[in-house]
């Protein structure tokens, strides 16, 4: 646990907009190599080398497959449950959140961001400890952008009411002080810039670091006379004994967090690696891949398809899931791209260790002869893969502004078959999988004026 | 500038696409009506750039049935007007119209003839002054620093005329210049030697838009300056002034009342906006509400920023 | 910490949004024309932007402002094309295509003339010279100048025959002044191409011109706009599509996929061999026993068939407009000869925004195949792989006379095991490892 917190503070610190010169104590960095070290919930337990001629290594084989086989390795498969009526997946056992985060970067805490971490938030909300959490920072940052604009606003009315009194003062033959040389110094004066310059951004966020300052300076003038510590000023008044050192065992506070997982992900974990059950609403009974994968096409529509409703190739569900299971497979960590206007987001290792380089779009293709057969399937097909040029800059200069780059995604889908009906008992999920297949486009802007060399 | 040519205004129809050839057309329209178009022509003064652009101004349709509709300006079947105009031209129009040129052409040549002396004093003296500076104050080096760029600014416009022969060749010959001597013209408007009117013949119905016209119609009876948005992320941009002056507020996407949209396409247009500090906007006309024949009346539109929570 | 991905839009505001300016973007104030310094964004590396208003005032101090900016656009706009008579470029409008001069037509033979055949004459340019494109329309007799080293070509009595887009292009920078022939005027033969010494305004050049010969506004939007950065852009061979290409693109419908590969199944048969459990069915397809490596489990998950374009060879039909490459383009660096050009620098496709969607995978791929293999160097950074992809090209899409571009590359992450790669060392490498010896 102890490792979490300031794992937390220190990438507060990160966080914090340049202002603060004199960095405080930093907090130690927590090991990631360490804590991520497994990248995927799987345990690896690595064969002794095999050497033909050494007899010796043969026997170390055997007989560590002996002792597989005799006494197997305890295999731990996590538990979730799937929540019909929001069509989404949830963990809510402590380990297994923590297993599949730190194994393979699966899941968001249904109250945090990404990883979960409400529970060391709230705690710190409560000023039950040190430091600030990174939603603070965040929340803080907003506030002083906020206020940096409305102050910039205000600047700007002010001059131009003081240019509309001189207007009309010279109007009326009145002469007044020229407004412009009570306002700010830094005004340029040669021709063309002369226009209602804007205070700018950079300058009314210097005035506010020095306002800042000057108040961290009466701040701690203060210090020496009150005792009280800054965050427990914060505290919610209506509790007034949760203040003090005393109770910071905190328990107090129970999780109310959860780890929800994508429909992807949970099924990637399910059918893919076998490390996790998911149990019906009733949490008696766990949901066999096969019905699980139906009841997830189902779930990819809204409102949610009727459990007697075929499976269709082009379920959403099947389409995006081909798409994580691709990109997992290669060793992707593959998280939403929601945030970003993009289906996936692809993580070399996972967040803690970088950027996500590559946004993914993913489209449904339609090349099979099948799909163009008859008319009718035909403009139902084109529909359906039809995107916006306008949609797709405004896409792709997201993921410029995040400087990040666009891959396209085709999905081509395949023909359906007989064994998706719904009253069909054998379904091949792997034969079905390896019916569709991927291809990849990278979208980048090209510049003329900079490609001349 | 200030001047406000005849109504209607013709607007060009070639190959699909709408354009204006006229400068006082284009001018007036930007001031008057609020449509900027798209310069798509090189400017012959500063030709290897893309920074300024010039004639002709590109419209989109959404921007000539505009006009139309308004009787500010008619579509014009240009390639027909010309190829029939210039059959039926009379052997003394053409004369004339030639003579025209040809008195251009003298006119602009003595013109650059008394700029380039001028020029050439001015230079002069200033290298003389120049030159007496420095030997006075050798030590003083910051004024060639400023110097040398507002010449060359000057430079730009006057000398960039092909020409072989230098200043000074033309200085020394005699002012009266001959037929000979005209400067070629290439004149950006067919009028006057075609009508500036063309006849209703040549005039075609009303341009035929995108389903988003109704939106666009909305923004600019709302006093907006729109301009094509691709480039952007979206379909149009939307200035509260003129974007020579101003910068865009709205990055503006049209959908049908009951279109399914999708909710990412919202989340990527609100991040878009919110990252570059503009609104993203979306609207489209309820077909269900009267729109008592004007365009882009019964069009709501609604903002979305990004909040980032 | 997933919020890292957050913070870059901050970061962006400083650092990495100046590579997306371009000042062609958006409308400049036109008093900034004068600004030498201004336009010359190649050589600096924070190009400056006029100084705009948040909003309308009431001010009269930025109505005056507005009002010089756009005087300044007036004239600017208004500034005539001249030519100066010792170099005055003349040009002749040939509304049916190349022809022979008057002079020779006496002289030629009188079958070969006959006005039935004009059409054929049209199709066949060979009479008056190999080279001459059909579409071409202007004739120039006394062509000099820099321009003709990538514009033009000669027919057997030296006049160099432009393509409507080079004519109009030279005509709207001041370059050449085109003349209406006699037959245009009412003068001469129907097929009079004599110059009648009218002068082309550019209102009657774009009429007569635009359109001609598969030139969209589209197309030439692309055409001035990569000429006056001074590229060299000549027309690719998929200008135009010809009807035997047309044919039915259905029947070449073999999609190239490729599955984990021999080696993949076989790393699969000794994974079930170890594992016992291989069940692709019902899955767990990681397998139920124990695991030896991460990589095995990896290779076994691998179900997706993806797209190879290297091992693909399919028949590669014909790209279909608009998804062909119309132009090639030179860099101004690029050493060029018209007579034999070179491999293109870049290759571009032009695609009308308003009618079209983006491409389908058969669009696209048609296109892509059509352009050369040019496989990342096995040796470089895994995202460099990646970004590079195996084939390109550049979408140019226009939006009523505002073009974007858009260069678009076939990824193959498939190719590339991210899971084999060595763990990087740092905390924080927005990449994979990055080779020692980078720097040579």
């Amino acid at each position: 646990m102890a490792s979490q917190f300031s794992f937390n503070a220190a990438s507060a610190q990160e966080q914090q907009p340049i202002p603060t010169k004199p960095r405080p104590q930093r907090h130690q960095r927590p090991d990631y190599r360490h804590i991520h070290r497994f990248p995927l919930p799987l345990t690896v337990r690595p064969l002794p080398p095999l050497i033909p001629h050494n007899p010796i290594s043969v026997i170390s084989v055997l007989l560590s497959y002996l002792t597989y086989f005799i006494a197997p390795p305890h295999h731990a498969i996590h538990s979730a449950y799937f929540d019909s009526n929001t069509s989404s997946v949830h963990v809510t056992d402590e380990k297994t959140i923590r297993a599949l985060w730190e194994m393979g970067f699966f899941g968001k805490g249904s109250l945090s961001r990404s990883e979960p971490t409400w529970i060391e938030q709230e705690k710190k909300r409560r000023g039950l400890l040190g430091g600030v959490t990174l939603d603070e920072v965040t929340r803080q940052r907003r506030a002083e952008r906020r206020d940096l604009k409305l102050q910039r606003a205000r600047s700007e009315k002010l001059i131009i009411e003081q240019r509309l009194q001189a207007e009309a003062a010279a109007r009326e033959g009145r002469t007044i002080p020229d407004p412009q040389a009570n306002l700010s110094a830094a005004r340029a004066t040669n021709g063309i810039a002369t226009t209602a310059e804007k205070l700018s951004l950079r300058k009314a966020k210097e005035a506010k670091i020095l306002e800042a300052q000057q108040l961290a300076q009466r701040d701690r003038e203060d210090a020496g006379k009150t005792v009280q510590s800054s965050t427990t000023e914060d505290n919610h008044p209506t509790e007034p004994t949760v203040s003090g050192p005393d109770i910071i065992e905190g328990m107090t506070i129970t999780n109310e967090e959860h780890l929800q997982l994508s429909n992807e992900e949970a099924f990637f974990l399910v059918y893919g690696l076998g490390a996790l059950h998911i149990f019906d609403q009733d949490h008696q009974t766990v949901l066999s891949p096969t019905f699980l994968l139906r009841k997830l096409c189902h779930h990819s529509y809204s409102p949610p398809r009727d459990s007697s409703t075929d499976l269709k190739t082009d379920d959403p569900f099947l389409v995006s899931y081909v798409v994580y299971h691709h990109f997992r497979s290669l060793g992707w960590v593959v998280r939403s791209g929601v945030k970003f206007g993009v289906d996936y987001l692809l993580y070399n290792r996972g967040p803690v260790f970088s950027h996500a380089e590559f946004a993914v779009v993913v489209i449904p293709s339609y090349d099979h002869p099948y799909w163009s057969e008859t008319d009718e399937r035909k403009t139902e097909c084109a529909a359906k893969q039809a995107r916006s040029w306008w949609w797709f800059h405004c896409v792709n200069r997201v993921q410029g502004q995040v400087q990040k780059t666009l891959v396209v995604c085709y999905v081509e889908i395949p023909p359906p078959t007989q064994d998706l009906g719904a009253t069909s008992a054998s379904l091949d999920i792997g034969a079905l999988l390896s019916r569709y297949s991927v291809r990849e486009l990278i979208i980048r802007r090209w510049i003329p004026n900079r490609s001349r060399d | 500038m200030n001047s406000s040519p005849d109504l209607p205004i013709p607007i060009s129809y070639i190959a699909g696409n709408y354009f204006v050839f006229s400068v006082d057309a284009a001018t007036f329209l930007r001031r008057e009506h609020h449509i900027c178009g798209v310069l798509a022509g090189t400017l012959p003064q500063v030709p290897q750039q893309n920074v300024f652009t010039g004639l002709p101004l590109e419209l989109m349709p959404e921007e000539a049935r505009l006009l139309v509709e308004k009787g500010v300006g008619c579509i014009v079947d240009e390639v027909n007007f010309q190829k029939q105009g210039m059959k039926s031209l009379m052997e003394e129009d053409r004369k004339k119209y030639l003579k025209e040129l040809e008195s251009q052409g003298l006119e602009s040549k003595q013109l650059q003839i008394r700029r380039k002396e001028r020029l050439r004093e001015e230079y002069l003296k200033k290298k003389n002054e120049k030159a007496a500076a420095k030997a006075k104050k050798a030590e003083e080096k910051q004024d060639t620093s400023a110097a040398p760029s507002g010449e060359d600014s000057v430079f730009l416009f006057d000398d960039r005329q092909p020409s072989t022969s230098p200043s000074h060749v033309s200085s020394r010959r005699s002012s009266v210049l001959g037929a000979s001597d005209a400067m070629g013209i290439t004149p950006a408007i067919s009028h006057p030697l075609l009508p500036q009117q063309p006849p209703a013949e040549h005039h075609l119905p009303l341009p035929e838009v995108p389903s988003s016209y109704p939106l666009f119609a909305h923004l600019h009876s709302k006093g907006y300056f729109l301009s094509p948005g691709l480039r952007f992320g979206c379909q149009y941009m939307a200035y509260p002034g003129d974007p020579l002056r101003f910068h865009s507020h709205f990055l503006a996407v049209a959908a049908e009342w009951d279109e399914q949209l999708d909710l990412m396409t919202i989340i990527s247009g609100g991040r878009l906006g919110t990252g570059v500090k503009k609104g993203f906007l979306i609207g489209g006309a309820d077909k269900s509400r009267d729109d008592s024949g004007v365009a882009g009346s019964n069009v709501r539109a609604f903002s979305i920023e990004w909040a980032g929570m | 910490m997933a919020d890292l991905d957050e913070d870059a839009i901050n970061n962006s505001t400083t650092g990495g949004a100046h590579a997306d300016i371009d000042l062609s973007d958006e409308t400049q104030d036109f008093r900034m024309l004068n600004n030498l310094s201004f336009l010359d964004t190649a050589n600096l590396s924070l190009p400056k932007r006029g100084e705009k208003d948040f909003e309308p005032n009431p001010t009269v101090f930025q109505a005056d402002i507005l009002s010089a900016s756009r005087q300044a656009m007036h004239n600017a706009l208004a500034y005539p094309r001249l030519h100066h008579p010792k170099n005055l470029l003349i040009g002749v409008y040939a509304p049916n295509g190349p022809a022979p001069p008057a002079i020779s037509k006496s002289l030629d033979t009188v079958a070969e003339e006959a006005p039935a055949e004009k059409a054929a004459e049209k199709a066949a340019p060979v009479s008056i010279g190999a080279q001459v494109p059909a579409d071409a329309c202007v004739y120039v007799t006394k062509a000099k100048g820099p321009f003709f080293k990538s514009l033009g070509q000669a027919d057997r009595w030296s006049r160099v025959w432009l393509l409507p887009e080079e004519a109009l292009y030279l005509l709207e920078r001041g370059t050449l002044d085109i003349r209406w022939p006699r037959c245009a005027v009412g003068d001469g033969d129907e097929d009079d191409i004599e110059d009648s010494g009218l002068p082309m305004s550019l209102q009657a050049a774009y009429a007569c011109l635009m359109g001609r010969g598969g030139l969209t506004m589209e197309r030439y939007s692309v055409f001035t706009g990569l000429r006056r950065l001074g590229y060299a852009v000549l027309r690719a061979p998929g200008w135009s599509e010809s009807d035997e290409e047309k044919v039915s693109q259905a029947a070449a419908q073999s999609v190239a996929r490729q599955g984990p590969g021999l080696a993949g199944i076989f790393s699969r048969f000794m994974g079930w061999l170890c594992d016992g459990a291989p069940t692709t069915a019902v899955g767990p397809v990681a397998g139920l026993g124990f695991h030896h490596s991460y990589d095995r489990i990896y290779r076994k998950l691998s179900l997706i068939p993806f797209y190879d374009p290297v091992t693909s060879a399919s028949p590669s039909p014909q790209p279909r407009l608009p998804y062909a490459v119309v132009w090639h383009v030179y860099k101004p660096s690029t050493s060029f000869r018209k007579s034999a050009p070179p491999d293109p620098d870049f290759k571009i496709a032009v695609i009308n925004a308003r009618t079209t969607t983006i491409p389908t995978v058969s669009q696209i791929w048609t296109l892509l195949e059509s352009t050369p293999l040019n496989p990342p160097r096995p040796n470089s950074q895994l995202y460099v792989r990646l970004k590079n992809g195996y084939r390109n090209v550049i979408l140019a899409v226009v939006d009523q006379g505002v073009v974007s571009y858009l260069k678009i590359a076939d990824a193959a992450f498939g190719k590339e095991k991210l899971y084999a790669q060595r763990p990087s060392g740092g905390n924080k490498n927005r990449g994979p490892p990055r080779h020692k010896f980078k720097k040579r």
